[in-house]
């Protein structure tokens, strides 16, 4: 009889944990796992079946880091990331100005400008290089120039950059518009009365009033764009002359075409912490610049 | 008042100008995908197909396996989906209405990924996987997608906003926390659960990286996957492959379209601090 009462208050203690259990068991094997082993396994030696060989320390990092590939690689992903997240952001701001106020044919053009968002990336990938065509393409037919958008090693990035803008904005635009139209009307009002001009109300209501939005947007985007790799694996597979290849495109490369893990842990991990830097000083830019009411 | 309303229509057309531009890259494959193929590359360029042929259609399904890859699609993003949403209901419940010991340090490491990105941990599941012979299986495609700290932050903070006086009630009425959880709390939650069911669907349904390195052999392909192996990279036949496209992008903008209220509230209250 006690030990029944014993067991059912035990039971009621784990009951909170129950619940948790089938989530952190996929955390545990899909997230935490994998993160400590990557980490664990960047100072070894790993075999191409993931076997760790011999403990090395740096020295994985060090032999990545004077692989001209790679060097390659992390400055097409800076510059990857500078193009694609302030533009999309950017432009989802000018959209959402543009449509906050309700008019009678908004329902259509607020959705057309946010239906990018449910766009898969191959799929979009696939329509950018029917219109990317060099000879007889849409877009060089149509403006009449002869780029060679994804064979041009000094084009090529920025072709896939446009791409991902086109993913993105819609994203911005929707976040951007419900942050817009949080603007207390009293306040556009009493601006109007003191005869502010369109851009003065711009920098100093709209603005301030949208920045914990825009900073959200662009702490997600930051994270999300360092990790690029699917357009280049579709359209260019990091060429021409490695002009493309994204970090987690070299780690795909390396893992998929030589079963390289040996320079694959050490290469994630150093993507994990360019994001993770870049992460913690976007905060350290919200203290100053993002005002919560 | 009249040049308010000559702005107004000025600015709506504006508005449609650059929706529609923004549309252009879809109307056009669904433009290709009914051209025929001497004039999909032409000088200058067609806009709109000069004769109308369903022919790439009839290619892509019947000289391809794209139905099969839409079947395979179907059948991750719902498993995924429908875990997802039970797992972010289990969980939620549990940091909502429970107190209990380390509750602070576990929703703190459910919140901690979010903060690494899935793509960093690919090169140790996909060993993983392939350890465990699940390469080409539904299982291993499905795996990482199984559950997001996003929709258990979603789920906690909607259950918040019951009060803890809901369950107490339940239980005087002789209501266990299993009953409470499946007669009460279920219910009510229906919208939030829709929600994060449709998001989740779209989400994994446009996954690319992982079902491409987890599958080699063709009948096992996602359809995001095997749309860009319809083609050589140098070949010009664009037709079928925008047939393709066109059937792909279907179902996704269709749902996005129809439940955009929906998927947008979820997602913005995932964002919203607390």
């Amino acid at each position: 009889m006690l030990k029944k009462k014993k067991d059912k208050k035990f039971l009621k203690t784990m009951e909170p944990y129950l619940w948790l259990l089938p989530a952190f068991i996929l955390f545990g094997a899909f997230t935490f796992y994998p993160f400590i082993e990557t980490i664990f396994k960047s100072f070894f030696i790993v075999d191409s079946f993931g076997n760790v060989n011999r403990f090395v320390g740096l020295e994985n990092y060090m032999y990545i880091l004077s692989d001209e590939k790679f060097v390659q690689a992390i400055f097409n992903t800076v510059w990857f990331v500078l193009l694609t997240v302030p533009i999309s952001k950017v432009l989802g701001f000018l959209l959402a100005l543009l449509a906050n106020k309700k008019r009678k044919t908004s329902i259509f053009y607020e959705t057309s400008f946010a239906i990018p968002m449910a766009m898969a990336s191959s799929v979009t990938a696939m329509i950018f290089q029917l219109l990317y065509v060099p000879s007889l393409g849409f877009i060089n037919g149509f403006f009449g120039i002869d780029v060679q958008w994804l064979t041009d090693p000094k084009v090529a990035l920025i072709a896939i950059a446009i791409i991902q803008i086109w993913l993105s904005t819609g994203y911005a635009f929707i976040f951007m518009l419900s942050a817009v139209r949080s603007v207390p009307d009293d306040l556009i009002e009493s601006a109007d009365l003191e005869g502010a001009t369109p851009f003065r109300k711009l920098i100093s209501i709209y603005l301030p009033i949208t920045s914990p939005t825009m900073f959200y947007l662009i702490i997600t985007d930051l994270a999300y764009s360092m990790m690029m790799m699917g357009l280049v694996n579709i359209l260019t597979d990091g060429g021409p002359f490695g002009a493309t290849q994204t970090i987690m495109q070299y780690v795909y490369k390396q893992l998929s075409a030589t079963g390289n893990y040996t320079n694959a842990n050490p290469a994630a991990i150093i993507a994990f912490v360019m994001t993770f830097i870049v992460t913690m000083l976007g905060f350290a830019w919200e203290k100053k610049g993002v005002h919560y009411q | 008042m009249r040049t308010k309303k000559i702005s107004d229509i000025l600015i709506q057309l504006l508005c449609i100008f650059l929706a529609l531009l923004i549309l252009f890259p879809i109307f056009y494959a669904f433009s290709v995908s009914l051209m025929e193929q001497k004039d999909v590359l032409s000088n200058p360029p067609n806009l709109l197909p000069p004769t109308i042929t369903f022919e790439n259609y009839v290619t892509a399904f019947t000289r391809t396996s794209l139905m099969r890859y839409m079947f395979n699609s179907f059948v991750i993003a719902t498993v995924a989906s429908i875990s997802r949403v039970i797992l972010a209901t289990m969980a939620g419940f549990s940091f909502a209405f429970f107190e209990f010991r380390g509750k602070k340090v576990l929703f703190a490491l459910t919140m901690a990924t979010i903060m690494i990105p899935p793509d960093v941990l690919i090169v140790s599941n996909f060993s993983t996987i392939s350890k465990l012979g699940l390469i080409n299986t539904y299982v291993g495609m499905c795996s990482i997608f199984l559950v997001s700290a996003a929709n258990i932050f979603l789920m906690r903070q909607s259950f918040l906003t019951f009060s803890k006086s809901l369950k107490e009630a339940a239980h005087m009425d002789g209501c266990g926390n299993v009953r409470f959880f499946f007669t009460v709390l279920l219910p009510v939650s229906k919208p939030i659960l829709v929600t994060v069911f449709i998001s989740s669907f779209v989400n994994v349904w446009n996954q690319y990286v992982w079902p491409m390195l987890v599958t080699n052999q063709n009948e096992m392909r996602t359809i995001q996957v095997g749309i860009t192996m319809l083609k050589d990279r140098e070949s010009a036949i664009f037709g079928p492959v925008m047939a393709g496209v066109v059937i792909t992008l279907i179902p996704t903008v269709l749902v996005f379209v129809l439940f955009q209220r929906k998927i947008v509230s979820g997602m913005m209250s995932g964002a919203v601090k607390e």
